[in-house]
């Protein structure tokens, strides 16, 4: 009985670290529109430069606020000032490409800023004093962590409720535009909105690095926890979203502490995902969205004669390059082709059908597995696709009455768990390397293998566009311009959403198996979730409406490496500045690299911007709900 | 026959529709006009399934529509334009036309092929010049057009049109008000919420006159311009004295 | 038309302004007199709502000046046109539907030398109504007593100017009645108000001046009676020409 009780109580404090990060997820969500996809890592940079601070010698105290007061709330100004202030009115796919450009900005500058491969600890708050309550031991830390997730909400709440400002930021949730006719800024408001969710985001992550190691990536990761609780809250609603937290955290706790070790790690990473799609299922459907969003500049599909005629000319030439490619590099372009060919699946998903996958990479990878474990033939080759097919079909099913961003809710937090659950398991990598992957069909040497790989690219770009020129196309991009002229010209949404994401998952499957074909063996580290992130960054800001946008981005990410190789130490940053870069160029022209370059060279004119906020849309329509943010019903 | 009985709904304080009846028999246009606010576009997404009403019914012909979701409402026979446009921007004109033609055929390889229907609606509206345009970006007035060709390309029984009229030069208006005729005149129910008057007078053989979310008065179009009650409802006349 | 040569509360002189390709206002000149009510009429679709979005700083045009007081204003954000003195009450709801009435009265005290007290104390001296709704979310309040809420920020604020946009659209004739003459009353104190109308006949019978627009021109400005010949006429039958486009939020 008394494990229980220190298990439940050492859960809820993990939760109140959960239910503190969720509620500044919340309240920038609400504020602004965008999820912040980087919630996480600005708690990670508050986390390393509190570490950093008491390294130079300053005091505890003084450190804490700096990292949580002065150095969180700034970065959230300056985010909001540089990427989000444009996103207005953007898509979905933009918003979520932005801000997880963000985030692998962030941990680009953790890295660069402090080796990943030093080991660090900091020393809980107070060291190791303790206390009994009540036979639950309690370290002064933990009592730190449950006075803040106390005082917090509820300073919080009192200020949403009472302070001007507090009610300026539910009064621009509520109409934008109103809000600025009364005189406050809703620029201003917006701003801080953000800088109180990054506050949050750096409190989290200040209390939580004694309790796990400094580690960029893992820092940043655990903030899906934080998601799960804030899809437990529906996103708006704070007073769930903290319950949520607490609940998770529990959870977490008693299966930890009643599972033995060797499910340890996988245990920890499952439970949010769990608890996620729990949660979707139990959330109330979303009405359709009526009202549209400013259109972006659809590329003209070229026809059946014209992708052919590009395509064998496209094929004639990387024959060409194939043959007088120096043997050094074949290896490393196969590898950017079969890339190409996971980005390609993105095309139909994200560019045509604006639905955001955060896990290709996953998918990907459960590709590769499923042919190493039938074998290359073509038996291998069909089991590559399904497999993962099948496997974005259940993922995708519970969020189909819900809005596109829980999808890639979803999709995250599955990823997440497949990273330690499935691709470093040992009954799934049978060797300690990783898993021997086959050539498929027995294609042998390097050259042949490319060309292989380059002509299963090049039908595959042709199934895609061939798929837009047909009626699911049609389907596919109408459901991404208007739900609701979907549903009034009779076109059922959920088959049409469902049959895209299984089509999405079984390519980046084939793309994954090809990939593996060329590696020879893949391990723990050739799927990681981080990776999918970095490659729906590149393919949106090259332009994922088109094949030459993604195909681009592919070549592009082949040479991340070399170019690493070649700039040296100061390598990492440039290219770190690049991917910040593209996340804020992405916020200004959100038709990718691709698309406007397009968009110059055709001589289209830009399209009307709508006069209609996002918000403004379905004014006058929009029933009364329940208060945002503090949950009060009238 | 599409008929609405009693339909009913709120939005906070607001009665946004209140008790409202109304009849829509195939072969001729109805109007409904009202001023701004008094619960046209309210109704019309109660009649398509975009809005749930608090109580009420919504029947085409003798079948209950009232707890089908919108698509199936759509496959029922019933179609609609918006009055905030719902075009499919990223589409061609034609493909926005074209899709709902093929939802409407489905597998079947009788009749018209879809990709006729297509072209031959977009003639009959006035876009074929425009078909391999980007439809998010046409003006307004050739939105609406396209919205309207897209509609008749589901083949409906009822049409319901949100101020198809409003974005339109006085050519193209005329050219609208001969086309409900003949739509009408093919047996089609139509229901027009529309501010050009004028163009209500035309086509409209009855009319219904909205106010506060209620039905106000009801005749045909000359009895119902002369009605004190619709004047009123417009200009702001003491009612309540009245 | 109206020349800019008056001084008034509020001008706007050769305004053209629109939505992307689309042109809604063509050269628009309009006077606010310094005192006294303006109201501005016209069928749907004339560029009232847009007219109203450009002076209030919602819309920027595409060419041409917004004066107020005699200074320059283009281009100037709606939050500093506000806390300059310009009230502006939009169409629909003018209130936080999911705000509580002693919230949105807080978010009247955005205009500078308010208080919070000040401000409750005007709008429930006013309408002690309000006063014993406080608590409520403004969404919840009849739409008479919503517009009560809306009113109160022009009433408390004592602004330079007052626009208020179609106030009367959804309420019934008696509500309506009691919201004009309140109306009336805060222009007799002093200050100016444009008022945009689709209910011609209440807004003919206390407006000082009228302008009448369509097709995205001022037609005709006078007084009432001068006006009011051409009002009917030029609602029941719109006389169509090219463009009557006005996709400004309805």
């Amino acid at each position: 009985m008394s494990t229980l009780l220190a298990l439940t109580v050492a859960g809820l404090v993990t939760g109140c670290i959960y239910a503190l990060t969720a509620s500044g997820l919340v309240l920038t969500y609400t504020t602004s529109g965008i999820f912040n996809f980087a919630h996480g890592a600005i708690g990670m940079i508050a986390a390393f430069f509190y570490w950093q601070l008491i390294e130079w010698g300053v005091p505890t105290l003084p450190a804490f606020l700096l990292a949580v007061l002065v150095l969180s709330p700034l970065m959230g100004v300056v985010v909001e000032r540089i990427m989000i202030r444009r996103l207005g009115n953007a898509s979905l796919e933009v918003t979520l490409t932005v801000t997880v450009g963000l985030l692998l900005l962030l941990i680009a500058i953790a890295n660069t800023v402090w080796d990943p491969l030093t080991a660090r600890r900091v020393q809980p708050f107070f060291g190791s004093h303790q206390v009994t309550v009540g036979g639950v031991i309690l370290s002064y830390h933990q009592l730190v962590v449950i006075a803040a997730a106390v005082v917090v909400p509820l300073a919080l709440w009192a200020f949403l409720r009472q302070a001007r400002t507090g009610v300026a930021l539910r009064a621009v949730v509520d109409d934008r535009e109103l809000a600025a006719l009364t005189g406050a800024s809703p620029s201003t408001v917006g701003m801080i909105g953000w800088a109180m969710g990054a506050a949050l985001a750096g409190l989290a992550g200040v209390l939580l690095v004694s309790q796990v190691e400094l580690n960029a990536i893992t820092l940043t990761l655990l903030v899906i926890n934080g998601y799960a609780a804030a899809v437990m809250g529906r996103l708006s609603n704070l007073p769930l979203t903290i319950a949520g937290g607490l609940l998770l955290g529990v959870l977490q706790s008693l299966a930890i502490g009643y599972v033995t070790i060797s499910w340890l790690n996988q245990v920890q990473t499952s439970i949010p995902m769990v608890f996620l799609f729990v949660a979707l299922l139990i959330a109330p459907p979303t009405r359709l969205r009526v009202g549209q969003l400013a259109p972006l500049l659809a590329p003209r599909v070229p026809s059946a004669r014209r992708s052919l005629q590009s395509a064998l000319v496209f094929l004639a030439i990387a024959a060409l390059v194939t043959a007088i490619l120096p043997a050094g590099q074949v290896a490393s372009v196969t590898h950017g082709v079969a890339i190409a060919i996971i980005l390609l699946s993105l095309v139909p998903m994200v560019g045509y059908g604006s639905m955001v996958s955060l896990c290709q990479l996953t998918f990907a990878g459960i590709g590769c597995v499923a042919m190493a474990k039938t074998g290359g033939s073509v038996l291998g080759l069909v089991v590559a696709v399904l497999a993962p097919a099948a496997v974005g079909l259940l993922i995708a099913l519970p969020t189909m009455r819900l809005r596109g961003l829980y999808l890639s809710l979803a999709t995250l937090a599955f990823g997440y768990a497949m990273d330690d659950n499935f691709f470093s398991n040992s009954s799934v990598m049978t060797q300690t390397l990783g898993l021997p992957v086959p050539r498929p069909l027995g294609i042998d040497g390097p050259r042949p293998y490319l060309l292989f790989v380059t002509a299963a690219f090049t039908v595959c770009a042709l199934g895609v566009l061939a798929l837009r020129r047909s009626t699911f196309g049609r389907r596919l991009v109408a459901l991404g311009d208007s739900p609701a002229g979907c549903a009034t010209i009779g076109m059922g949404i959920r088959s049409t959403k469902l049959g895209i994401f299984a089509l999405s998952a079984g390519l980046a499957g084939l793309g994954g198996a090809l990939m593996g074909g060329q590696e020879g063996v893949v391990g723990y580290t050739d799927f990681p979730l981080l990776l999918s992130l970095t490659l729906l960054l590149m393919a949106v800001v090259w332009g994922v409406r088109t094949i030459s946008g993604v195909l681009l981005a592919a070549l592009f990410f082949e040479l991340i490496p070399h170019l690493n190789g070649q700039l040296g130490p100061v390598g990492n940053s440039v290219l770190s500045l690049l991917v910040g870069l593209g996340a804020v160029g992405l916020g200004k022209n959100q038709n990718g690299i691709v698309g406007t370059l397009l968009q110059k060279t055709s001589g289209l004119t830009k399209l009307p911007s709508l006069p209609h906020p996002r918000r403004a849309a379905d004014q006058g329509d929009q029933p009364v709900r329940e208060e945002v943010l503090t949950g009060a019903q009238s | 026959m599409l008929r609405v009985e009693n339909a009913a709904v709120r939005f906070g304080g607001v009665q946004a529709v209140n008790d409202m009846s109304l009849e829509c028999p195939p072969g001729r246009v109805t109007g409904l006009i009202g001023p701004n606010g008094a619960g046209k576009t309210t109704l019309f997404n109660i009649i398509t399934g975009l809005q749930r009403p608090d109580s009420g019914r919504v029947l085409l012909g003798d079948r209950d529509l009232t707890r089908l979701p919108a698509q199936r409402r759509a496959r029922a026979g019933l179609a609609r334009t918006f009055q905030r446009l719902e075009v499919f921007g990223s589409l061609t004109v034609r493909e926005n036309v074209l899709l709902a033609a093929e939802l409407k055929r489905g597998l079947s390889r009788k009749g018209e092929a879809a990709t006729e229907i297509a072209d031959r609606l977009l003639a009959r509206v006035g876009l074929t010049a425009l078909a391999d345009s980007q439809a998010g970006a046409l003006p307004t007035g050739s939105a609406r057009l396209l919205e309207l060709a897209r509609a008749l390309a589901t083949d409906p029984s009822a049409l319901l049109l949100d101020e198809p009229g409003s974005g339109l030069s006085e050519n193209e208006s005329a050219a609208l008000g001969d086309l409900l005729l003949s739509l009408a005149a093919e047996g089609m129910s139509v229901l027009l919420v529309e501010h050009d008057v004028e163009l209500v007078m035309r086509v409209c053989q009855h009319v219904y006159v909205l106010d506060f979310g209620e039905l106000l008065c009801e005749g045909p179009p000359a009895y119902v311009q002369s009605d004190a009650r619709v004047q009123a409802a417009y200009l702001g006349a003491e009612l309540a004295t009245a | 038309m109206t020349a800019p040569t008056l001084t008034g509360a509020l001008e706007l002189r050769r305004v053209n302004a629109g939505y992307g390709k689309v042109a809604v206002l063509h050269d628009v000149d309009l006077v606010v007199p310094d005192g006294g009510i303006l109201a501005l009429l016209g069928p749907n679709g004339a560029g009232k709502s847009t007219l109203l979005r450009v002076a209030s700083g919602r819309t920027q045009p595409t060419s041409g000046t917004v004066v107020l007081r005699g200074q320059d204003v283009t281009g100037r954000s709606p939050e500093r046109l506000a806390r300059t003195g310009l009230c502006s009450v939009p169409e629909g709801r003018a209130v936080f539907p999911n705000l509580s009435v002693t919230d949105n009265l807080r978010m009247w005290t955005y205009r500078p030398g308010l208080s919070r007290k000040d401000v409750e104390e005007r709008a429930f001296a006013r309408f002690p109504r309000l006063k014993d709704r406080r608590r409520q979310l403004a969404g919840r309040l009849s739409g008479g007593e919503q517009q009560m809420l809306a009113m109160s920020r022009a009433l408390t604020a004592n602004p330079d100017v007052l626009l208020l946009d179609e106030i009367s659209m959804g309420l019934a004739p008696v509500v309506a009645a009691e919201l004009f003459s309140l109306v009336r009353q805060i222009a007799d104190s002093g200050t100016p108000v444009l008022l945009v109308e689709q209910f011609a006949r209440t807004a003919l019978e206390i407006a000082d001046t009228v302008a009448v627009m369509s097709q995205g021109r001022i037609r005709v400005t006078g007084s009432p009676d001068e006006v009011r010949d051409r009002v009917l006429e030029t609602y029941l039958h719109a006389d169509t020409a090219h463009a009557r486009q006005d996709p400004a939020p309805s």
